[in-house]
């Protein structure tokens, strides 16, 4: 027997306990798919390399939550969103990697298991038979200000060229301007985490035998970190 | 003569020549690395100015009763010094004869050509700032420099981040084949690794072959 029908049949007081029930599931759900979306659109790839990291680390479980959708459903909608902008349509290393990724993330969000929380069993439907207007709702919002695929290779290649140099990527030179001008933020995250996933062995190589990978790994991070830091300032230096 | 006909000349100058203020320029736009030049007036005839960053390693009060170099390990710096972050807008407070490490805001990248030095800036050297003991920057060297600041003068100093403290002199030098590898690229102050030098083991050895 389907939710629905479950909720059908019950006494009008449990029907309304389960529609509080999953609309504050949800709304919980749709907040975090906003963010998402968002966060893919503004910051580009490297917003689903951070999250899809963050949860490898975590060691999170492919599972939802009331508050949270599972990680697998997540990004599988963030990679799906990150094709409609562009990505995964060149021979480039980054559309590679991501169009690898794609494929594994819809087979981790067929596996996710709604039997034990009938609740997000019925908010993933609803979301899903709902998913195209939430998604063009929310692109109304950014979609004018997307780091798309074209975005991207305007402004990382030159960053990621300075990074794999063991450069902290502060300034890039502008041709139209034609002088340095502060690297973009986003371009200086997505160039870093293009770096970490297609040629680390570039920037391994720039290290005595030596030192420790791991500590290698760190001087990329405060590489990246510095000039982020130190762009901002160049930015807002009058 | 124009910029590039000077810079054509510079080019053939001896080893240990210094970089002048066209040649800087030149050099910036094709290989040499002092980033974020803030203000176009850092870059000066013979010198780039150089910033003050964020990060320090200040002294902390330890019950160490002396520093033995072959000793002095990863653990045991860390008795006696810390690493401090100092905000953008605000101040680090040097006393009078107390010693801190700070680093350059500017990211430095040299070509394989071109070693330097850093220097104090005159008008901090006069109040008592001395901002650098190792000065000598090796050809292709890359990151935030790490200045030793000593207040030799008898009052305190506030040191501003962002302030213009030093200088940094480049000269020509004998091109390297190849980039040298690092051991670290720095973007603050780093800790000495002094106990890391394998002479020790000899000087060791020594002692332990005439007692």
């Amino acid at each position: 027997m389907s939710s629905d029908t479950c909720i059908m049949r019950a006494r009008p007081g449990v029907q309304a306990q389960c529609y509080k029930t999953c609309n504050k599931v949800l709304e919980k759900w749709v907040q975090e798919i906003i963010a998402d979306i968002l966060a893919i659109h503004a910051i580009g790839p490297a917003s689903y390399f951070a999250f899809n990291d963050f949860f490898a680390y975590m060691g999170a479980e492919n599972t939802p939550s009331e508050s949270h959708p599972a990680p697998a459903f997540r990004l599988q909608l963030m990679l799906k969103e990150l094709k409609g902008m562009g990505y995964m349509n060149s021979q480039s290393e980054i559309d590679a990697v991501l169009s690898e990724a794609l494929p594994r993330a819809e087979a981790d969000a067929k596996d996710v298991s709604y039997k034990k929380d009938e609740a997000a069993n019925v908010v993933k439907e609803t979301i899903q038979q709902n998913l195209t207007r939430i998604l063009s709702e929310i692109r109304k919002f950014i979609s004018a200000h997307s780091f798309n695929a074209s975005a991207y290779a305007d402004a990382v290649p030159k960053v990621l060229e300075r990074l794999k140099d063991g450069i902290a990527p502060i300034e890039v030179f502008d041709e139209h301007a034609g002088k340095m001008t502060p690297a973009p933020v986003v371009a200086i995250l997505n160039a870093g985490w293009e770096l970490y996933k297609t040629d680390m062995a570039a920037f391994y190589g720039l290290f005595k035998p030596v030192v420790p990978k791991m500590e290698r790994l760190g001087n990329l991070n405060q590489l990246i970190f510095k000039a982020v830091e130190a762009s901002e300032i160049k930015r807002g230096w009058k | 003569m124009t910029s590039d006909d000077h810079f054509e000349k510079e080019q053939n100058l001896p080893n240990g020549a210094v970089l002048s203020r066209e040649s800087l320029l030149q050099r910036l736009k094709d290989d040499l690395v002092i980033s974020p030049i803030l203000e176009p007036s850092q870059v000066g005839d013979g010198s780039v100015d150089i910033s003050l960053g964020t990060r320090f390693i200040r002294p902390r009060r330890s019950r160490m009763p002396m520093i033995d170099f072959p000793r002095l390990d990863k653990e045991t710096v860390h008795l006696f010094q810390e690493s401090v972050v100092v905000p953008f807008g605000d101040s680090f407070i040097l006393h009078p004869r107390s010693f801190v490490l700070g680093c350059t805001f500017e990211f430095i990248a040299l070509p394989l050509d071109i070693c330097g030095f850093v220097l104090s800036r005159s008008s901090y050297g006069r109040v008592g700032l001395l901002i650098a003991t190792a000065t000598f920057v090796h050809p292709g060297w890359r990151g935030c420099l790490t200045l030793e600041l000593e207040n030799l003068g008898e009052i305190p100093i506030i040191l501003h981040p962002l302030s213009a403290v030093g200088q940094l002199v480049l000269l020509n030098a004998v091109k390297l084949p190849k980039p040298p590898a690092a051991k670290m690229i720095p973007v603050g102050p780093t800790f000495t690794t002094i106990n890391e030098d394998p002479r020790w083991k000899k000087i060791e050895g020594l002692s332990t072959k005439t007692t």
